[in-house]
């Protein structure tokens, strides 16, 4: 059980009692914010490392009469790969099997997928040299003109998107947990004043035997930093399932976006530090109304 | 070498709000190491007068200088300090009902930044000698009046102040007890506190020979050793006794 010594009277002061509830669902909701917004970022790192430094260019079977020609395909295909092969900053472009292609099917069309039975483009993994600078509108230009059913699917554009999205997400949770903090600190303030109120004639007496406003002050950030460690547990408590819950659901999900939304190890130490920062944020605030209140009195 | 003064009022006036003067023009100095009993009717401005000299307010008018310094013109930082300087026995006792007698004593020594054992000792050792050395861990709503008094009177001198206020401090007490702690403020008056006890207690006036404050209307008279008011000293036979 934890315990401290307070010259106040804290034990049975009624105004703080709602501060460890408030704690709690500013925990929760800020706990909340954090995770998803780690799980977005680390989605996002793990995209950008998969496909930074590669290209894909599809290859749509050439048909003619409403049959596939496999052959003009094929001449094709060795059309963009000899394009591809002579491109400064290319390391390696080779073409999809049916192995990796059914592999990348698997999630959406399952495991008995006969590719020749669907008109399936051809897709070539291009994999750049590090660092190297492509004039990828220059390759577009060469590749529409020579192979007109190529097209070049320049991941950089699609991520950018994805970078947007996750940023204006990033954007909104910050105002969110900006908004948690900014609640949190109002609401201790306002506990605080409540307290200070009801001990006036103690903290006047303290006053009197030579206490410096920073001894009141002290004493007021242990009992709020114990009332808010109270509630930061039962917040981070009420979190955990929650958060196994959602982190189960997106595993479930096999391919797409939201199966690369996990939740690491890292995210859950950097998690651990919301109800920490709670019960600092609180202290602190508690600490700063009682010394700013103090002044004012002789 | 001239007599310093700790305590120096000057034209001194003090009133609460739009309301009337409590205080007119309380002009008087006391030397360091000197002792006065603080008199008056109810309602003449002594506690007034002694909230003035603890810094709980500033007055409304005049100047009040302690150790030298003029108080409207001490920091506000440096105000602990100075009130560590000066001991305090409440009319109203003020003691922390959450707290132990031992805690409630021990307090000008916490917040002075003192050890645990030096606490331990001289707190303990105080107790003793006012008679609650059986009621240390005791919570004021327990005690007697007479007890919380001593436990009050305690705390104001633990710390060794170099100013010693009370406002009525043996009033709950029995005329024993009274004069043994009377004894006590005289011993510390000998090793150089500066003593005001306001009181009403002819009797103890008397059986301690140190001139006397007296507040009418909230104007302040410096009577000497032995000056008699010609008020009741019903007391003073058997205090003498």
């Amino acid at each position: 059980m934890l315990r401290y010594n307070s010259d106040l009277p804290f034990v049975g002061d009624t105004s703080t009692w709602f501060l460890p509830w408030m704690v709690m669902l500013m925990v929760f909701f800020a706990g909340l914010t954090t995770a998803g917004t780690l799980s977005l970022n680390s989605m996002l790192s793990r995209w950008n490392h998969s496909i930074s430094g590669s290209l894909t260019v599809q290859v749509i079977p050439v048909e003619e009469n409403g049959r596939i020609n496999k052959k003009k395909t094929q001449r094709e295909i060795e059309d963009v790969l000899d394009i591809l092969r002579k491109t400064a900053g290319i390391a390696s472009a080779n073409v999809l099997t049916d192995s990796q292609m059914k592999s990348l099917l698997k999630p959406w069309l399952g495991e008995t997928v006969l590719l020749d039975d669907l008109p399936m483009p051809h897709l070539i993994d291009v994999q750049l040299v590090p660092n190297a600078e492509i004039d990828l509108g220059m390759l577009k230009t060469l590749l529409d003109k020579n192979t007109p059913n190529a097209s070049l699917d320049v991941h950089r554009l699609w991520l950018g998107k994805l970078i947007k999205l996750v940023q204006t997400l990033d954007f909104l949770a910050s105002m969110l947990l900006g908004l948690v903090i900014t609640t949190t600190s109002i609401i201790v303030v306002y506990v605080t004043c409540s307290s200070l109120a009801v001990h006036r004639p103690v903290i006047e007496l303290l006053h009197q035997i030579g206490a410096h406003d920073g001894y009141i002050s002290k004493q007021y950030a242990k009992r709020t930093a114990f009332l808010a460690f109270i509630g930061a547990v039962l917040g981070f408590l009420s979190l955990l399932p929650i958060l196994f819950l959602l982190s189960s659901l997106f595993g479930e999900i096999q391919g797409g976006l939201l199966s690369e939304a996990r939740f690491e190890a890292s995210s859950w130490v950097l998690l651990c530090f919301v109800p920490v920062l709670a019960v600092l944020l609180s202290a602190l605030t508690a600490y700063w109304t009682v010394q700013r209140i103090l002044r004012r009195m002789l | 070498m001239p007599i310093q003064n700790v305590i120096e009022f000057d034209a001194v006036g003090l009133r609460y709000g739009q309301g009337a003067e409590i205080l007119k023009d309380v002009s008087f100095s006391l030397p360091i190491g000197s002792f006065h009993f603080l008199t008056g009717e109810s309602g003449a401005g002594k506690t007034s007068l002694l909230s003035l000299l603890y810094l709980a307010q500033s007055p409304t008018r005049g100047h009040v200088k302690l150790f030298s310094r003029a108080i409207n013109n001490i920091p506000r930082d440096d105000l602990p300090v100075i009130r560590r300087k000066i001991g305090v026995v409440f009319q109203d006792f003020r003691l922390l009902d959450h707290l132990s007698a031992f805690d409630n004593v021990a307090l000008p020594l916490r917040v002075a930044g003192y050890s645990q054992d030096e606490i331990q000792k001289r707190v303990t050792e105080l107790l003793i000698w006012v008679g609650l050395g059986s009621h240390l861990n005791a919570k004021p709503p327990t005690l007697s009046g007479g007890q919380k008094q001593s436990v009050a009177i305690a705390r104001a001198v633990i710390n060794r102040p170099h100013i010693l206020l009370a406002d009525e401090p043996t009033g709950n007490m029995d005329d024993k007890s009274a004069i043994r702690l009377m004894r006590l403020f005289v011993e510390l008056n000998k090793r150089g506190t500066t003593v005001v006890i306001a009181t009403h207690n002819e009797g103890l006036i008397k059986a301690f020979p140190f001139p006397r404050m007296h507040l009418v209307n909230g104007r302040l008279t410096i009577y000497p050793v032995g000056y008699s008011l010609n008020q009741n000293f019903f007391k003073t036979e058997s205090l003498r006794a």
